[in-house]
Protein backbone atom coordinates (compact mmCIF):
# COMPACT_ATOMS: atom_id res chain seq x y z
CA UNK A 1 0.00 0.00 0.00
CA UNK A 2 1.43 3.34 -1.01
CA UNK A 3 1.42 6.10 1.58
CA UNK A 4 0.24 9.67 1.04
CA UNK A 5 2.95 12.26 0.38
CA UNK A 6 3.15 16.03 0.30
CA UNK A 7 5.29 17.59 -2.45
CA UNK A 8 6.35 21.21 -2.01
CA UNK A 9 9.30 22.22 -4.19
CA UNK A 10 12.26 20.09 -3.15
CA UNK A 11 10.37 18.94 -0.05
CA UNK A 12 8.89 15.44 -0.32
CA UNK A 13 7.46 14.18 2.96
CA UNK A 14 4.90 11.58 3.99
CA UNK A 15 1.68 12.84 5.56
CA UNK A 16 2.39 10.64 8.60
CA UNK A 17 5.77 12.30 9.21
CA UNK A 18 4.29 15.74 8.60
CA UNK A 19 1.56 15.06 11.20
CA UNK A 20 4.18 13.93 13.75
CA UNK A 21 6.22 17.10 13.19
CA UNK A 22 3.04 19.19 13.51
CA UNK A 23 2.15 17.50 16.80
CA UNK A 24 5.69 18.13 18.11
CA UNK A 25 5.53 21.83 17.19
CA UNK A 26 2.08 22.07 18.84
CA UNK A 27 3.42 20.39 22.00
CA UNK A 28 6.35 22.80 22.05
CA UNK A 29 4.08 25.84 21.76
CA UNK A 30 1.73 24.47 24.44
CA UNK A 31 4.67 23.77 26.76
CA UNK A 32 5.80 27.39 26.41
CA UNK A 33 2.36 29.00 26.68
CA UNK A 34 0.36 26.83 29.13
CA UNK A 35 0.94 27.70 32.82
CA UNK A 36 2.51 24.97 34.94
CA UNK A 37 0.78 24.39 38.28
CA UNK A 38 3.12 21.93 39.95
CA UNK A 39 4.31 21.68 43.56
CA UNK A 40 7.12 24.12 42.78
CA UNK A 41 4.91 26.81 41.23
CA UNK A 42 5.08 30.28 42.71
CA UNK A 43 1.54 30.25 44.13
CA UNK A 44 1.94 26.92 45.92
CA UNK A 45 5.40 27.36 47.44
CA UNK A 46 5.38 29.85 50.26
CA UNK A 47 8.85 29.02 51.63
CA UNK B 1 50.09 12.11 50.67
CA UNK B 2 46.50 10.95 50.20
CA UNK B 3 45.60 7.77 48.33
CA UNK B 4 43.96 7.66 44.89
CA UNK B 5 40.63 6.70 46.50
CA UNK B 6 40.63 9.89 48.57
CA UNK B 7 41.58 11.88 45.48
CA UNK B 8 38.79 10.31 43.43
CA UNK B 9 36.28 10.79 46.24
CA UNK B 10 37.23 14.45 46.59
CA UNK B 11 37.00 14.91 42.80
CA UNK B 12 33.54 13.29 42.66
CA UNK B 13 32.32 15.36 45.62
CA UNK B 14 33.56 18.52 43.90
CA UNK B 15 31.94 17.69 40.55
CA UNK B 16 28.39 18.28 41.74
CA UNK B 17 27.76 20.74 44.61
CA UNK B 18 26.30 19.18 47.79
CA UNK B 19 22.53 18.65 47.56
CA UNK B 20 22.40 19.28 43.80
CA UNK B 21 22.69 15.69 42.54
CA UNK B 22 19.05 14.80 43.30
CA UNK B 23 17.54 18.14 44.35
CA UNK B 24 14.03 18.56 45.74
CA UNK B 25 13.93 22.31 45.13
CA UNK B 26 14.43 24.22 41.90
CA UNK B 27 14.49 27.90 40.90
CA UNK B 28 11.04 29.43 40.32
CA UNK B 29 11.59 29.73 36.56
CA UNK B 30 11.82 25.91 36.27
CA UNK B 31 8.06 25.83 36.93
CA UNK B 32 7.19 25.51 33.22
CA UNK B 33 6.09 22.63 31.00
CA UNK B 34 9.07 23.15 28.71
CA UNK B 35 11.34 21.80 31.48
CA UNK B 36 9.36 18.54 31.55
CA UNK B 37 10.64 17.31 28.20
CA UNK B 38 14.20 16.64 29.34
CA UNK B 39 13.04 14.26 32.04
CA UNK B 40 10.43 12.73 29.69
CA UNK B 41 13.29 12.02 27.31
CA UNK B 42 15.23 10.36 30.13
CA UNK B 43 12.18 8.31 31.16
CA UNK B 44 11.75 7.15 27.55
CA UNK B 45 15.41 6.14 27.43
CA UNK B 46 14.94 3.98 30.53
CA UNK B 47 12.00 2.19 28.83
CA UNK B 48 14.07 1.82 25.63
CA UNK B 49 16.91 0.17 27.55
CA UNK B 50 14.56 -2.01 29.61
CA UNK B 51 12.63 -3.33 26.60
CA UNK B 52 15.89 -3.75 24.71
CA UNK B 53 17.20 -5.98 27.51
CA UNK B 54 14.04 -8.10 27.35
CA UNK B 55 14.40 -8.37 23.56
CA UNK B 56 18.00 -9.50 24.07
CA UNK B 57 16.73 -12.38 26.21
CA UNK B 58 14.19 -13.47 23.57
CA UNK B 59 16.56 -13.12 20.63
CA UNK B 60 16.54 -11.15 17.42
CA UNK B 61 13.76 -13.13 15.71
CA UNK B 62 11.62 -13.57 18.85
CA UNK B 63 9.16 -10.87 17.82
CA UNK B 64 8.33 -12.69 14.56
CA UNK B 65 7.00 -15.78 16.34
CA UNK B 66 5.69 -14.66 19.75
CA UNK B 67 2.86 -12.35 20.73
CA UNK B 68 4.78 -11.29 23.82
CA UNK B 69 7.89 -10.74 21.71
CA UNK B 70 5.88 -8.61 19.29
CA UNK B 71 4.51 -6.56 22.19
CA UNK B 72 7.96 -5.97 23.67
CA UNK B 73 9.33 -5.11 20.23
CA UNK B 74 6.53 -2.59 19.71
CA UNK B 75 7.12 -1.09 23.16
CA UNK B 76 10.80 -0.77 22.24
CA UNK B 77 9.88 1.00 18.97
CA UNK B 78 7.34 3.41 20.48
CA UNK B 79 9.53 4.31 23.44
CA UNK B 80 12.22 5.20 20.89
CA UNK B 81 9.69 7.38 19.03
CA UNK B 82 8.83 9.16 22.29
CA UNK B 83 12.53 9.37 23.17
CA UNK B 84 13.29 11.25 19.94
CA UNK B 85 10.16 13.42 19.96
CA UNK B 86 10.74 14.58 23.56
CA UNK B 87 14.48 15.00 22.92
CA UNK B 88 13.84 17.27 19.92
CA UNK B 89 11.30 19.39 21.87
CA UNK B 90 13.84 19.56 24.73
CA UNK B 91 16.42 20.68 22.13
CA UNK B 92 14.08 23.39 20.75
CA UNK B 93 13.43 24.68 24.26
CA UNK B 94 17.12 24.79 25.15
CA UNK B 95 18.00 26.44 21.83
CA UNK B 96 15.58 29.32 22.38
CA UNK B 97 16.76 29.65 26.01
CA UNK B 98 20.38 29.88 24.72
CA UNK B 99 21.07 27.24 27.35
CA UNK B 100 24.82 27.21 26.69
CA UNK B 101 25.18 30.46 28.69
CA UNK B 102 26.95 30.57 32.07
CA UNK B 103 29.75 28.01 31.43
CA UNK B 104 27.22 25.47 30.15
CA UNK B 105 28.88 24.94 26.73
CA UNK B 106 29.92 21.39 27.61
CA UNK B 107 26.35 20.59 28.71
CA UNK B 108 25.09 21.78 25.31
CA UNK B 109 27.80 19.82 23.46
CA UNK B 110 27.21 16.56 25.33
CA UNK B 111 23.49 16.94 24.55
CA UNK B 112 24.25 17.41 20.85
CA UNK B 113 26.59 14.39 20.80
CA UNK B 114 23.98 12.31 22.65
CA UNK B 115 21.45 13.27 19.94
CA UNK B 116 23.79 12.24 17.09
CA UNK B 117 24.77 9.03 18.91
CA UNK B 118 21.10 8.21 19.44
CA UNK B 119 20.39 8.65 15.73
CA UNK B 120 23.17 6.17 14.92
CA UNK B 121 21.83 3.73 17.51
CA UNK B 122 18.33 4.01 16.05
CA UNK B 123 19.62 3.40 12.50
CA UNK B 124 21.37 0.19 13.58
CA UNK B 125 18.07 -0.78 15.22
CA UNK B 126 16.32 -0.47 11.86
CA UNK B 127 19.01 -2.80 10.47
CA UNK B 128 18.33 -5.38 13.22
CA UNK B 129 14.66 -6.01 12.44
CA UNK B 130 15.47 -9.26 10.57
CA UNK B 131 12.90 -8.54 7.85
CA UNK B 132 12.73 -7.17 4.32
CA UNK B 133 12.56 -3.62 5.66
CA UNK B 134 15.98 -3.96 7.26
CA UNK B 135 17.35 -5.49 4.04
CA UNK B 136 16.00 -2.56 2.03
CA UNK B 137 17.42 0.02 4.46
CA UNK B 138 20.82 -1.73 4.43
CA UNK B 139 20.83 -1.72 0.63
CA UNK B 140 20.07 2.01 0.61
CA UNK B 141 22.61 2.84 3.36
CA UNK B 142 25.62 0.93 2.00
CA UNK B 143 26.28 3.26 -0.93
CA UNK B 144 26.33 6.37 1.22
CA UNK B 145 28.53 4.81 3.89
CA UNK B 146 30.89 3.32 1.29
CA UNK B 147 31.10 6.76 -0.34
CA UNK B 148 32.37 8.31 2.89
CA UNK B 149 34.85 5.48 3.36
CA UNK B 150 33.63 3.67 6.45
CA UNK B 151 31.99 0.67 4.76
CA UNK B 152 35.09 -1.49 5.33
CA UNK B 153 34.65 -1.59 9.11
CA UNK B 154 30.99 -0.58 9.43
CA UNK B 155 29.20 -2.93 7.02
CA UNK B 156 25.45 -2.31 7.05
CA UNK B 157 24.96 -5.48 4.99
CA UNK B 158 26.26 -7.55 7.93
CA UNK B 159 23.26 -8.00 10.30
CA UNK B 160 25.41 -9.61 13.01
CA UNK B 161 27.79 -6.66 13.12
CA UNK B 162 24.93 -4.14 13.09
CA UNK B 163 23.12 -5.99 15.90
CA UNK B 164 26.23 -5.94 18.08
CA UNK B 165 26.76 -2.23 17.43
CA UNK B 166 23.08 -1.70 18.29
CA UNK B 167 23.06 -3.64 21.57
CA UNK B 168 26.55 -2.95 22.94
CA UNK B 169 28.80 -0.25 21.51
CA UNK B 170 26.30 2.48 20.66
CA UNK B 171 24.10 2.13 23.79
CA UNK B 172 27.29 2.22 25.89
CA UNK B 173 28.38 5.40 24.10
CA UNK B 174 24.96 7.03 24.42
CA UNK B 175 24.64 5.91 28.05
CA UNK B 176 28.00 7.38 29.08
CA UNK B 177 27.27 10.67 27.27
CA UNK B 178 23.78 10.93 28.79
CA UNK B 179 25.19 10.37 32.30
CA UNK B 180 27.83 13.05 31.62
CA UNK B 181 25.09 15.37 30.34
CA UNK B 182 22.97 14.90 33.46
CA UNK B 183 25.97 15.35 35.78
CA UNK B 184 26.81 18.59 33.96
CA UNK B 185 23.20 19.80 34.27
CA UNK B 186 23.31 19.14 38.02
CA UNK B 187 26.79 20.68 38.31
CA UNK B 188 25.86 23.99 36.68
CA UNK B 189 22.12 24.01 37.44
CA UNK B 190 19.29 24.85 35.08
CA UNK B 191 20.03 27.87 32.92
CA UNK B 192 18.25 31.03 34.18
CA UNK B 193 16.05 33.13 31.87
CA UNK B 194 17.97 35.45 29.55
CA UNK B 195 16.87 38.64 31.34
CA UNK B 196 17.37 37.29 34.89
CA UNK B 197 20.11 38.60 37.17
CA UNK B 198 21.82 35.65 38.87
CA UNK B 199 23.13 36.10 42.43
CA UNK B 200 26.92 36.07 42.52
CA UNK B 201 27.30 37.09 38.88
CA UNK B 202 28.20 40.58 37.57
CA UNK B 203 25.30 42.98 37.89
CA UNK B 204 23.65 41.10 40.76
CA UNK B 205 24.51 43.79 43.32
CA UNK B 206 22.81 46.54 41.34
CA UNK B 207 19.27 47.51 42.20
CA UNK B 208 17.14 44.77 40.76
CA UNK B 209 13.35 44.77 40.70
CA UNK B 210 12.03 42.34 43.28
CA UNK B 211 10.25 40.00 40.81
CA UNK B 212 13.45 39.43 38.88
CA UNK B 213 15.42 38.78 42.06
CA UNK B 214 12.74 36.39 43.22
CA UNK B 215 13.07 34.44 39.99
CA UNK B 216 16.74 33.85 40.63
CA UNK B 217 16.47 32.46 44.14
CA UNK B 218 15.80 28.80 44.80
CA UNK B 219 12.42 27.78 46.14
Amino acid sequence: MNGSYVDWGVVHISVANLVVIGVMVALFLLAVLVPFHGPGSSDGDAS
Amino acid sequence: MSSWTVGLRTRLARTVPPGELLPDRQPAYVSSWIYVFGVLCLASLIVVIGTGCVLAIGGVTWWHTSGLGHFVNSTHLWSVELFFATMVIHLWGKFFMAAWRGKRALTWMTGAVAFVGSVGTAFTGYLSQTNFDSQWIAGQAKDGLNAVGIGAFFNVLDPGQMLLWHVTLLPLLVGVIVVAHIVLVRRHGVVPPIDAVVPGEPGADAAVPAPVRDLTTTG
